[in-house]
Protein backbone atom coordinates (compact mmCIF):
# COMPACT_ATOMS: atom_id res chain seq x y z
CA UNK A 1 0.00 0.00 0.00
CA UNK A 2 1.17 3.56 -0.86
CA UNK A 3 1.89 6.31 1.65
CA UNK A 4 -0.45 9.06 1.14
CA UNK A 5 1.79 12.05 0.04
CA UNK A 6 0.07 14.09 2.61
CA UNK A 7 2.07 12.03 5.17
CA UNK A 8 5.64 12.93 3.60
CA UNK A 9 4.94 16.48 3.77
CA UNK A 10 2.99 16.07 7.17
CA UNK A 11 5.95 13.88 8.74
CA UNK A 12 8.48 16.02 8.42
CA UNK A 13 6.38 19.60 9.64
CA UNK A 14 5.64 17.81 12.97
CA UNK A 15 9.12 16.75 13.00
CA UNK A 16 10.35 20.12 12.43
CA UNK A 17 7.21 21.69 14.46
CA UNK A 18 8.96 19.34 17.64
CA UNK A 19 12.47 20.13 17.26
CA UNK A 20 11.41 23.97 17.41
CA UNK A 21 9.20 23.38 20.32
CA UNK A 22 11.91 21.88 22.27
CA UNK A 23 14.40 23.82 21.51
CA UNK A 24 12.01 27.04 22.46
CA UNK A 25 12.56 26.96 25.91
CA UNK A 26 16.09 26.93 26.25
CA UNK A 27 15.96 29.49 24.01
CA UNK A 28 13.89 31.55 25.37
CA UNK A 29 15.70 31.30 29.00
CA UNK A 30 18.77 32.35 27.24
CA UNK A 31 17.87 35.12 25.89
CA UNK A 32 16.29 36.13 29.03
CA UNK A 33 20.02 35.81 30.64
CA UNK A 34 20.99 38.88 32.00
CA UNK A 35 25.06 39.29 30.75
CA UNK A 36 26.30 39.61 34.22
CA UNK A 37 25.00 36.18 35.04
CA UNK A 38 25.87 34.55 31.75
CA UNK A 39 29.74 35.94 32.50
CA UNK A 40 30.43 34.89 35.67
CA UNK A 41 28.18 31.39 34.95
CA UNK A 42 30.76 28.87 37.01
CA UNK A 43 32.97 31.54 38.72
CA UNK A 44 30.12 32.48 41.14
CA UNK A 45 29.16 30.16 44.32
CA UNK A 46 26.24 28.27 42.67
CA UNK A 47 22.87 28.32 44.36
CA UNK A 48 21.98 26.08 47.34
CA UNK A 49 20.22 23.78 45.19
CA UNK A 50 20.65 20.23 46.55
CA UNK A 51 21.95 20.87 49.50
CA UNK A 52 19.67 18.65 51.94
CA UNK A 53 19.51 16.50 48.90
CA UNK A 54 23.51 16.15 49.74
CA UNK A 55 23.82 16.38 53.35
CA UNK A 56 20.95 13.30 53.64
CA UNK A 57 22.47 10.85 51.21
CA UNK A 58 26.13 11.47 53.11
CA UNK A 59 24.47 10.00 55.95
CA UNK A 60 23.48 7.04 53.91
CA UNK A 61 26.01 4.37 54.93
CA UNK A 62 26.85 3.94 50.97
CA UNK A 63 30.11 4.55 49.50
CA UNK A 64 30.71 8.49 48.93
CA UNK A 65 30.65 7.75 44.80
CA UNK A 66 26.76 6.34 45.18
CA UNK A 67 26.06 9.03 47.80
CA UNK A 68 27.04 11.71 45.92
CA UNK A 69 25.63 10.13 42.50
CA UNK A 70 22.38 9.85 43.84
CA UNK A 71 22.42 13.36 45.20
CA UNK A 72 23.36 15.20 42.25
CA UNK A 73 19.63 14.92 40.23
CA UNK A 74 17.97 16.99 43.21
CA UNK A 75 20.65 19.88 41.98
CA UNK A 76 19.15 20.12 39.21
CA UNK A 77 15.37 19.42 39.36
CA UNK A 78 14.40 20.31 35.91
CA UNK A 79 17.26 18.53 34.47
CA UNK A 80 16.61 15.64 36.46
CA UNK A 81 12.97 15.88 35.37
CA UNK A 82 14.07 15.56 31.89
CA UNK A 83 15.77 12.17 32.72
CA UNK A 84 12.85 10.85 34.81
CA UNK A 85 10.75 12.14 31.68
CA UNK A 86 12.80 10.14 29.23
CA UNK A 87 13.03 6.84 30.85
CA UNK A 88 9.45 6.96 31.91
CA UNK A 89 8.46 7.52 28.33
CA UNK A 90 10.69 4.21 26.98
CA UNK A 91 9.71 2.10 29.76
CA UNK A 92 5.98 2.49 29.47
CA UNK A 93 6.60 1.28 25.49
CA UNK A 94 8.49 -1.31 26.75
CA UNK A 95 5.55 -2.27 29.03
CA UNK A 96 2.76 -1.54 26.66
CA UNK A 97 5.21 -3.68 23.75
CA UNK A 98 5.35 -6.44 26.35
CA UNK A 99 1.60 -6.76 27.36
CA UNK A 100 0.31 -5.97 23.83
CA UNK A 101 3.11 -8.64 22.56
CA UNK A 102 1.68 -11.47 24.73
CA UNK A 103 -2.28 -10.38 24.00
CA UNK A 104 -1.30 -10.51 20.74
CA UNK A 105 -2.04 -13.87 19.27
CA UNK A 106 -5.65 -13.42 20.61
CA UNK A 107 -5.91 -10.25 18.55
CA UNK A 108 -5.21 -11.15 15.54
CA UNK A 109 -6.60 -13.48 12.69
CA UNK A 110 -3.76 -15.99 11.89
CA UNK A 111 -0.40 -16.68 13.23
CA UNK A 112 1.03 -15.05 10.44
CA UNK A 113 -0.29 -11.63 11.10
CA UNK A 114 0.47 -12.48 15.03
CA UNK A 115 4.05 -13.18 14.06
CA UNK A 116 4.01 -10.01 12.11
CA UNK A 117 2.89 -8.20 15.06
CA UNK A 118 4.92 -9.61 17.65
CA UNK A 119 7.96 -8.49 15.29
CA UNK A 120 6.89 -5.06 15.07
CA UNK A 121 6.50 -4.42 18.28
CA UNK A 122 9.40 -5.96 19.30
CA UNK A 123 11.28 -3.56 16.83
CA UNK A 124 8.80 -0.59 18.07
CA UNK A 125 10.32 -1.58 21.65
CA UNK A 126 14.20 -1.53 20.67
CA UNK A 127 13.58 1.97 19.03
CA UNK A 128 11.80 3.31 21.99
CA UNK A 129 14.70 2.12 24.47
CA UNK A 130 17.29 3.12 22.49
CA UNK A 131 15.75 7.01 22.06
CA UNK A 132 15.48 6.98 25.39
CA UNK A 133 18.67 5.65 26.45
CA UNK A 134 19.86 8.52 23.98
CA UNK A 135 17.82 11.16 25.47
CA UNK A 136 19.63 10.03 28.86
CA UNK A 137 22.95 10.15 27.19
CA UNK A 138 22.28 13.54 26.00
CA UNK A 139 21.11 15.21 29.46
CA UNK A 140 23.87 13.30 31.08
CA UNK A 141 26.72 14.27 29.17
CA UNK A 142 25.54 18.04 29.09
CA UNK A 143 25.35 17.47 33.23
CA UNK A 144 29.26 15.78 33.00
CA UNK A 145 30.40 18.55 31.11
CA UNK A 146 28.73 21.35 33.60
CA UNK A 147 30.40 19.33 36.50
CA UNK A 148 33.61 18.66 34.98
CA UNK A 149 35.54 21.01 37.64
CA UNK A 150 33.52 19.21 40.45
CA UNK A 151 34.94 15.73 38.76
CA UNK A 152 37.94 17.24 38.41
CA UNK A 153 38.21 18.01 42.12
CA UNK A 154 36.95 14.16 42.78
CA UNK A 155 39.56 13.11 40.56
CA UNK A 156 42.07 15.21 42.04
CA UNK A 157 41.23 13.94 45.51
CA UNK A 158 41.88 10.30 44.84
CA UNK A 159 38.42 9.32 43.11
CA UNK A 160 39.22 5.85 40.91
CA UNK A 161 38.15 6.18 37.17
CA UNK A 162 36.04 3.05 38.35
CA UNK A 163 34.52 5.11 41.30
CA UNK A 164 33.90 8.18 38.71
CA UNK A 165 31.78 5.44 36.56
CA UNK A 166 29.62 4.65 39.41
CA UNK A 167 29.06 8.50 40.73
CA UNK A 168 27.92 8.92 37.08
CA UNK A 169 26.04 6.42 36.58
CA UNK A 170 24.38 6.57 39.81
CA UNK A 171 23.20 10.37 38.21
CA UNK A 172 20.64 8.43 36.80
CA UNK A 173 19.73 5.30 38.78
CA UNK A 174 17.28 7.62 41.00
CA UNK A 175 15.55 8.86 38.21
CA UNK A 176 15.47 5.40 36.60
CA UNK A 177 13.54 4.08 39.76
CA UNK A 178 11.17 6.88 40.20
CA UNK A 179 10.52 6.13 36.37
CA UNK A 180 9.99 2.31 36.40
CA UNK A 181 7.17 2.90 39.47
CA UNK A 182 5.30 5.55 36.73
CA UNK A 183 5.66 3.82 33.80
CA UNK A 184 4.65 0.08 34.91
CA UNK A 185 1.36 0.86 36.13
CA UNK A 186 1.29 3.45 33.55
CA UNK A 187 2.27 0.66 30.63
CA UNK A 188 -0.27 -1.34 32.47
CA UNK A 189 -3.16 1.11 32.32
CA UNK A 190 -2.71 1.87 28.29
CA UNK A 191 -1.97 -1.68 27.21
CA UNK A 192 -5.82 -2.44 27.05
CA UNK A 193 -6.63 0.88 25.84
CA UNK A 194 -3.97 0.30 23.04
CA UNK A 195 -4.99 -3.43 22.62
CA UNK A 196 -8.95 -2.28 21.40
CA UNK A 197 -7.84 0.42 19.35
CA UNK A 198 -5.63 -1.97 17.60
CA UNK A 199 -8.53 -4.69 17.09
CA UNK A 200 -10.52 -1.63 16.09
CA UNK A 201 -8.51 -0.75 13.56
CA UNK A 202 -7.81 -4.09 12.46
CA UNK A 203 -11.41 -5.68 12.14
CA UNK A 204 -12.86 -2.04 11.45
CA UNK A 205 -14.29 0.50 13.94
CA UNK A 206 -18.10 0.64 11.85
CA UNK A 207 -17.91 -3.23 12.84
CA UNK A 208 -16.69 -3.75 16.11
CA UNK A 209 -16.38 -0.72 18.16
CA UNK A 210 -19.80 -1.15 19.93
CA UNK A 211 -19.20 -4.78 20.88
CA UNK A 212 -15.56 -4.17 22.19
CA UNK A 213 -14.89 -4.39 26.19
CA UNK A 214 -15.23 -1.12 27.77
CA UNK A 215 -12.88 0.45 30.28
CA UNK A 216 -11.41 -2.13 32.61
CA UNK A 217 -13.45 -3.78 35.19
CA UNK A 218 -16.54 -3.85 32.92
CA UNK A 219 -17.00 -7.52 32.15
CA UNK A 220 -17.59 -7.40 28.54
CA UNK A 221 -17.80 -11.37 28.83
CA UNK A 222 -21.17 -10.85 30.22
CA UNK A 223 -22.29 -10.09 27.31
CA UNK A 224 -24.86 -12.25 25.94
CA UNK A 225 -24.55 -15.09 23.93
CA UNK A 226 -24.79 -14.76 19.99
CA UNK A 227 -27.31 -15.69 18.80
CA UNK A 228 -25.89 -17.79 15.64
CA UNK A 229 -23.73 -20.60 15.82
CA UNK A 230 -19.93 -19.40 14.99
CA UNK A 231 -17.96 -20.40 12.62
CA UNK A 232 -14.43 -20.69 11.52
CA UNK A 233 -12.17 -18.03 9.92
CA UNK A 234 -8.93 -17.91 8.82
CA UNK A 235 -5.96 -18.43 11.35
CA UNK A 236 -8.50 -20.39 13.91
CA UNK A 237 -9.98 -17.48 14.92
CA UNK A 238 -14.20 -17.44 15.01
CA UNK A 239 -16.59 -15.28 13.33
CA UNK A 240 -19.94 -15.24 14.16
CA UNK A 241 -22.68 -12.45 13.79
CA UNK A 242 -24.05 -10.82 16.67
CA UNK A 243 -26.68 -7.95 16.30
CA UNK A 244 -26.40 -7.88 12.82
CA UNK A 245 -22.95 -7.28 13.28
CA UNK A 246 -19.62 -9.21 12.35
CA UNK A 247 -17.39 -10.46 15.36
CA UNK A 248 -14.31 -12.32 15.09
CA UNK A 249 -13.03 -13.70 18.02
CA UNK A 250 -9.33 -14.44 18.00
CA UNK A 251 -9.20 -16.68 20.63
CA UNK A 252 -7.63 -20.07 18.97
CA UNK A 253 -9.19 -23.53 19.58
CA UNK A 254 -8.77 -24.86 22.76
CA UNK A 255 -8.00 -21.11 24.17
CA UNK A 256 -10.51 -21.21 26.94
CA UNK A 257 -11.97 -18.16 24.92
CA UNK A 258 -16.08 -18.74 24.58
CA UNK A 259 -17.38 -17.45 21.66
CA UNK A 260 -18.73 -13.94 22.35
CA UNK A 261 -16.00 -13.33 24.88
CA UNK A 262 -14.13 -10.11 24.24
CA UNK A 263 -11.60 -10.42 21.45
CA UNK A 264 -9.44 -8.41 23.66
CA UNK A 265 -8.41 -10.31 27.03
CA UNK A 266 -6.41 -7.72 28.58
CA UNK A 267 -5.32 -8.19 32.09
CA UNK A 268 -8.08 -7.99 34.65
CA UNK A 269 -10.60 -8.99 31.88
CA UNK A 270 -13.24 -11.20 32.26
CA UNK A 271 -10.82 -13.77 30.81
CA UNK A 272 -8.12 -13.44 34.33
CA UNK A 273 -5.65 -13.43 32.21
CA UNK A 274 -3.50 -11.07 33.28
CA UNK A 275 -0.16 -10.52 29.90
CA UNK A 276 2.22 -9.95 32.68
CA UNK A 277 3.82 -12.59 34.40
CA UNK A 278 5.85 -11.51 37.51
CA UNK A 279 9.15 -12.46 35.85
CA UNK A 280 8.54 -9.87 33.33
CA UNK A 281 8.08 -7.52 35.97
CA UNK A 282 11.08 -8.23 36.96
CA UNK A 283 12.31 -7.92 33.58
CA UNK A 284 10.83 -4.45 32.83
CA UNK A 285 12.16 -2.94 36.31
CA UNK A 286 15.37 -3.80 35.05
CA UNK A 287 15.25 -2.48 31.70
CA UNK A 288 14.44 1.10 33.29
CA UNK A 289 17.79 0.65 35.27
CA UNK A 290 18.92 -0.61 31.87
CA UNK A 291 18.25 1.85 29.71
CA UNK A 292 19.03 4.58 32.48
CA UNK A 293 22.61 2.85 32.95
CA UNK A 294 23.26 2.77 28.64
CA UNK A 295 22.84 6.43 28.44
CA UNK A 296 24.83 6.89 31.60
CA UNK A 297 27.32 4.82 30.62
CA UNK A 298 28.75 7.43 27.87
CA UNK A 299 28.72 10.11 29.55
CA UNK A 300 30.50 8.16 32.41
CA UNK A 301 33.37 7.02 30.87
CA UNK A 302 34.02 10.24 29.10
CA UNK A 303 34.18 11.92 33.32
CA UNK A 304 36.36 9.11 33.95
CA UNK A 305 38.80 9.51 31.03
CA UNK A 306 39.10 13.45 31.15
CA UNK A 307 41.85 14.84 32.06
CA UNK A 308 42.14 15.71 35.67
CA UNK A 309 44.23 18.89 35.42
CA UNK A 310 42.05 19.56 32.61
CA UNK A 311 38.80 18.94 34.39
CA UNK A 312 40.76 21.09 36.98
CA UNK A 313 40.94 24.30 34.83
CA UNK A 314 37.44 24.24 33.43
CA UNK A 315 34.99 26.85 34.41
CA UNK B 1 69.96 13.28 51.88
CA UNK B 2 66.74 10.76 52.41
CA UNK B 3 64.76 11.89 49.34
CA UNK B 4 61.17 12.03 49.74
CA UNK B 5 60.42 13.11 46.41
CA UNK B 6 62.73 12.68 43.22
CA UNK B 7 62.76 13.92 39.97
CA UNK B 8 65.45 11.87 37.72
CA UNK B 9 65.84 13.76 34.08
CA UNK B 10 62.24 14.72 33.75
CA UNK B 11 60.74 15.62 30.57
CA UNK B 12 57.29 17.28 30.26
CA UNK B 13 55.77 17.91 26.49
CA UNK B 14 52.11 18.77 26.24
CA UNK B 15 52.03 17.87 22.00
CA UNK B 16 54.73 16.25 20.14
CA UNK B 17 57.61 18.39 18.84
CA UNK B 18 56.58 21.31 20.61
CA UNK B 19 58.48 23.47 23.20
CA UNK B 20 58.88 21.32 26.62
CA UNK B 21 57.27 22.60 29.46
CA UNK B 22 60.00 21.24 31.59
CA UNK B 23 63.07 19.74 30.17
CA UNK B 24 65.66 17.22 32.12
CA UNK B 25 64.23 18.36 35.40
CA UNK B 26 66.17 16.55 38.33
CA UNK B 27 65.18 17.26 41.89
CA UNK B 28 65.20 15.91 45.32
CA UNK B 29 63.03 16.99 48.00
CA UNK B 30 63.75 15.98 51.72
CA UNK B 31 61.22 14.40 53.88
CA UNK B 32 60.36 17.35 56.17
CA UNK B 33 62.05 19.77 53.89
CA UNK B 34 59.47 23.28 53.09
CA UNK B 35 60.64 23.75 48.61
CA UNK B 36 59.36 26.88 46.95
CA UNK B 37 59.32 26.32 43.32
CA UNK B 38 59.40 30.05 41.39
CA UNK B 39 59.17 31.02 37.96
CA UNK B 40 57.71 33.27 35.70
CA UNK B 41 54.22 31.98 34.03
CA UNK B 42 54.85 29.50 31.58
CA UNK B 43 58.34 28.35 33.47
CA UNK B 44 57.00 24.89 34.40
CA UNK B 45 56.09 25.25 37.96
CA UNK B 46 52.80 23.94 37.84
CA UNK B 47 53.81 21.11 35.65
CA UNK B 48 56.19 20.06 37.96
CA UNK B 49 53.55 19.91 40.66
CA UNK B 50 51.25 18.30 39.26
CA UNK B 51 54.01 15.55 38.14
CA UNK B 52 54.44 15.22 41.67
CA UNK B 53 50.73 15.03 42.49
CA UNK B 54 50.40 12.12 40.00
CA UNK B 55 47.86 14.30 38.25
CA UNK B 56 49.91 14.09 34.90
CA UNK B 57 52.65 11.66 33.47
CA UNK B 58 56.11 12.64 32.37
CA UNK B 59 56.59 12.46 28.89
CA UNK B 60 60.22 11.03 30.06
CA UNK B 61 62.40 10.80 32.91
CA UNK B 62 61.35 9.32 36.27
CA UNK B 63 59.05 10.78 39.57
CA UNK B 64 59.03 8.88 42.45
CA UNK B 65 58.08 9.99 45.83
CA UNK B 66 58.10 8.04 49.24
CA UNK B 67 60.01 5.24 47.21
CA UNK B 68 57.21 4.44 44.60
CA UNK B 69 57.45 5.41 40.95
CA UNK B 70 54.97 7.62 40.33
CA UNK B 71 55.53 7.73 36.45
CA UNK B 72 54.42 4.05 35.99
CA UNK B 73 51.18 3.63 37.90
CA UNK B 74 48.24 3.18 35.90
CA UNK B 75 45.13 5.84 36.55
CA UNK B 76 43.52 4.03 39.14
CA UNK B 77 46.82 3.37 41.40
CA UNK B 78 47.87 6.98 40.47
CA UNK B 79 44.10 8.00 42.09
CA UNK B 80 45.05 5.97 45.23
CA UNK B 81 48.54 7.47 45.37
CA UNK B 82 46.95 10.63 45.66
CA UNK B 83 44.50 10.02 48.32
CA UNK B 84 47.04 8.29 50.57
CA UNK B 85 50.68 10.88 49.89
CA UNK B 86 49.28 13.66 48.38
CA UNK B 87 47.85 16.58 49.85
CA UNK B 88 47.16 19.47 47.77
CA UNK B 89 46.15 22.73 48.23
CA UNK B 90 44.88 24.89 44.95
CA UNK B 91 45.28 28.97 44.53
CA UNK B 92 41.16 28.71 44.19
CA UNK B 93 40.71 26.45 46.39
CA UNK B 94 38.59 24.00 44.89
CA UNK B 95 35.95 23.60 47.54
CA UNK B 96 32.63 21.65 46.23
CA UNK B 97 30.06 24.07 46.73
CA UNK B 98 27.45 21.60 47.29
CA UNK B 99 29.01 20.16 50.12
CA UNK B 100 29.25 21.42 54.12
CA UNK B 101 32.83 22.57 55.19
CA UNK B 102 32.98 19.53 57.04
CA UNK B 103 31.99 17.25 54.33
CA UNK B 104 34.70 18.80 52.07
CA UNK B 105 37.02 17.93 54.60
CA UNK B 106 35.68 14.11 54.89
CA UNK B 107 36.02 13.89 51.06
CA UNK B 108 39.75 12.60 50.97
CA UNK B 109 38.59 9.72 53.89
CA UNK B 110 35.85 8.90 52.66
CA UNK B 111 36.98 7.72 49.30
CA UNK B 112 39.35 5.88 51.06
CA UNK B 113 37.60 4.43 53.49
CA UNK B 114 38.84 5.57 56.41
CA UNK B 115 35.76 4.23 59.10
CA UNK B 116 33.48 7.40 59.45
CA UNK B 117 33.93 7.70 63.77
CA UNK B 118 37.85 7.96 63.07
CA UNK B 119 37.18 10.09 59.88
CA UNK B 120 34.91 12.46 61.99
CA UNK B 121 37.18 12.42 65.08
CA UNK B 122 40.00 13.96 62.31
CA UNK B 123 37.77 16.28 60.80
CA UNK B 124 36.86 17.81 63.88
CA UNK B 125 40.61 17.77 65.21
CA UNK B 126 41.88 19.84 61.99
CA UNK B 127 38.78 22.32 61.49
CA UNK B 128 39.33 23.02 65.55
CA UNK B 129 43.55 23.37 64.61
CA UNK B 130 43.01 25.42 61.45
CA UNK B 131 40.08 27.98 63.65
CA UNK B 132 37.43 27.40 61.49
CA UNK B 133 35.56 24.88 63.42
CA UNK B 134 32.33 26.92 64.16
CA UNK B 135 32.17 26.95 60.27
CA UNK B 136 31.98 22.79 59.69
CA UNK B 137 28.15 22.78 58.48
CA UNK B 138 28.37 26.00 56.56
CA UNK B 139 28.70 26.18 53.09
CA UNK B 140 32.24 27.59 50.78
CA UNK B 141 30.06 29.87 49.61
CA UNK B 142 29.65 31.58 52.79
CA UNK B 143 33.25 31.97 53.65
CA UNK B 144 35.76 34.27 53.08
CA UNK B 145 38.67 33.79 51.09
CA UNK B 146 41.29 33.19 53.36
CA UNK B 147 38.96 30.40 55.32
CA UNK B 148 38.28 28.71 52.74
CA UNK B 149 42.17 28.16 52.09
CA UNK B 150 41.90 27.29 55.51
CA UNK B 151 39.10 24.39 54.72
CA UNK B 152 41.45 23.31 51.57
CA UNK B 153 44.04 23.18 53.94
CA UNK B 154 42.05 20.60 56.48
CA UNK B 155 41.06 18.86 53.47
CA UNK B 156 44.45 18.23 52.39
CA UNK B 157 45.24 17.06 55.87
CA UNK B 158 42.52 15.01 56.39
CA UNK B 159 44.19 11.41 55.37
CA UNK B 160 47.62 12.06 56.95
CA UNK B 161 49.57 12.87 53.48
CA UNK B 162 53.59 12.48 52.91
CA UNK B 163 53.74 15.32 51.05
CA UNK B 164 51.62 18.67 50.46
CA UNK B 165 52.19 20.60 47.51
CA UNK B 166 50.52 23.89 47.50
CA UNK B 167 49.76 25.79 44.11
CA UNK B 168 50.06 29.88 44.67
CA UNK B 169 48.07 29.09 47.97
CA UNK B 170 47.80 32.65 48.58
CA UNK B 171 46.91 33.60 45.01
CA UNK B 172 43.51 34.50 45.46
CA UNK B 173 43.20 36.24 49.16
CA UNK B 174 44.85 39.72 50.19
CA UNK B 175 47.93 40.49 51.66
CA UNK B 176 46.73 40.02 55.32
CA UNK B 177 44.87 36.44 54.63
CA UNK B 178 48.22 35.44 52.93
CA UNK B 179 50.48 36.07 55.56
CA UNK B 180 48.12 33.60 57.72
CA UNK B 181 47.92 31.32 54.89
CA UNK B 182 51.64 31.07 54.76
CA UNK B 183 52.25 31.08 58.64
CA UNK B 184 49.69 28.29 58.65
CA UNK B 185 51.81 25.94 56.07
CA UNK B 186 55.11 27.01 58.54
CA UNK B 187 53.61 25.64 61.20
CA UNK B 188 52.96 22.37 59.56
CA UNK B 189 56.00 22.39 57.94
CA UNK B 190 57.34 22.88 61.83
CA UNK B 191 55.18 20.00 62.75
CA UNK B 192 57.60 17.72 60.27
CA UNK B 193 55.32 17.74 56.82
CA UNK B 194 57.10 18.11 53.78
CA UNK B 195 55.57 20.90 51.86
CA UNK B 196 56.59 21.84 47.97
CA UNK B 197 55.25 25.22 47.33
CA UNK B 198 54.55 27.22 44.12
CA UNK B 199 54.71 31.01 44.45
CA UNK B 200 55.11 34.00 42.54
CA UNK B 201 55.97 35.34 45.15
CA UNK B 202 59.83 35.89 46.59
CA UNK B 203 58.54 37.06 49.90
CA UNK B 204 56.66 33.76 50.65
CA UNK B 205 59.45 31.43 49.34
CA UNK B 206 61.90 33.54 52.03
CA UNK B 207 60.19 33.43 54.48
CA UNK B 208 58.04 30.10 54.05
CA UNK B 209 60.36 27.86 52.56
CA UNK B 210 64.20 26.10 53.76
CA UNK B 211 65.09 26.21 49.67
CA UNK B 212 63.85 27.96 46.72
CA UNK B 213 64.36 26.05 43.49
CA UNK B 214 64.12 28.87 40.58
CA UNK B 215 62.46 27.20 37.06
CA UNK B 216 63.03 29.31 33.94
CA UNK B 217 61.76 27.84 30.62
CA UNK B 218 61.18 24.20 31.77
CA UNK B 219 64.48 24.23 33.32
CA UNK B 220 65.80 24.95 36.82
CA UNK B 221 68.08 28.36 36.88
CA UNK B 222 68.61 28.03 40.67
CA UNK B 223 68.47 25.81 43.79
CA UNK B 224 69.24 28.16 46.77
CA UNK B 225 69.03 27.55 50.54
CA UNK B 226 66.70 30.44 52.45
CA UNK B 227 66.11 31.18 56.08
CA UNK B 228 62.59 30.51 56.09
CA UNK B 229 60.85 27.34 56.94
CA UNK B 230 62.80 27.37 60.41
CA UNK B 231 59.81 30.05 62.74
CA UNK B 232 58.47 27.67 65.76
CA UNK B 233 55.05 29.57 66.07
CA UNK B 234 53.78 27.13 68.70
CA UNK B 235 51.07 26.39 67.40
CA UNK B 236 50.64 22.90 65.53
CA UNK B 237 48.17 22.83 63.08
CA UNK B 238 49.32 19.76 61.38
CA UNK B 239 50.43 17.95 65.00
CA UNK B 240 48.74 15.04 63.96
CA UNK B 241 49.82 14.76 60.62
CA UNK B 242 52.90 12.16 59.73
CA UNK B 243 55.90 13.78 60.39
Amino acid sequence: MAIPVWIDIAAPAWMLTLAGLAALLPAVRAGRLPAVQAITAGQAPRAARGHAAQRLAGRLPLPRPVTAGLATPLARPARSAATLATITIGLTGAVLAVGLSSQITKIVLSIGQAYIARALFQRLTWLVVVLAAIGVFATLLMQAREKVRDLGIHKALGMTPRQVITMVSCWAIAPAIIAAAIALPTGVALEPVVARAIVSAQAGPAENAPLLPGPRGQAAGNARPPRQQPRAAPGGAVRYTRHGKTVINAGPPGSGQRPGQSLFSGPLSIAGQNPYTPGEFVLLVLAGLAIALAGALGPAIWAATTKTTTALRAE
Amino acid sequence: MNALIELSEVTKRYAAGGAPALERVTLEVAAGEAVAVMGPSGSGKSTLLNLVAGLDKPTGGAVTVAGQRVDTLSETRLARYRRRQVGMIFQFFNLLDDLTVADNVLLPAQLTGTPRRRARARCGELLGQLGIARYKDSYPGRLSGGERQRVAIARSLINDPAVLLADEPTGAVDTATGEEIGQLLLDLNAAGQTLVLVTHSPDLAARYAHRTVRLLDGRIAGDTATAGGTADTGRRPGAGARP
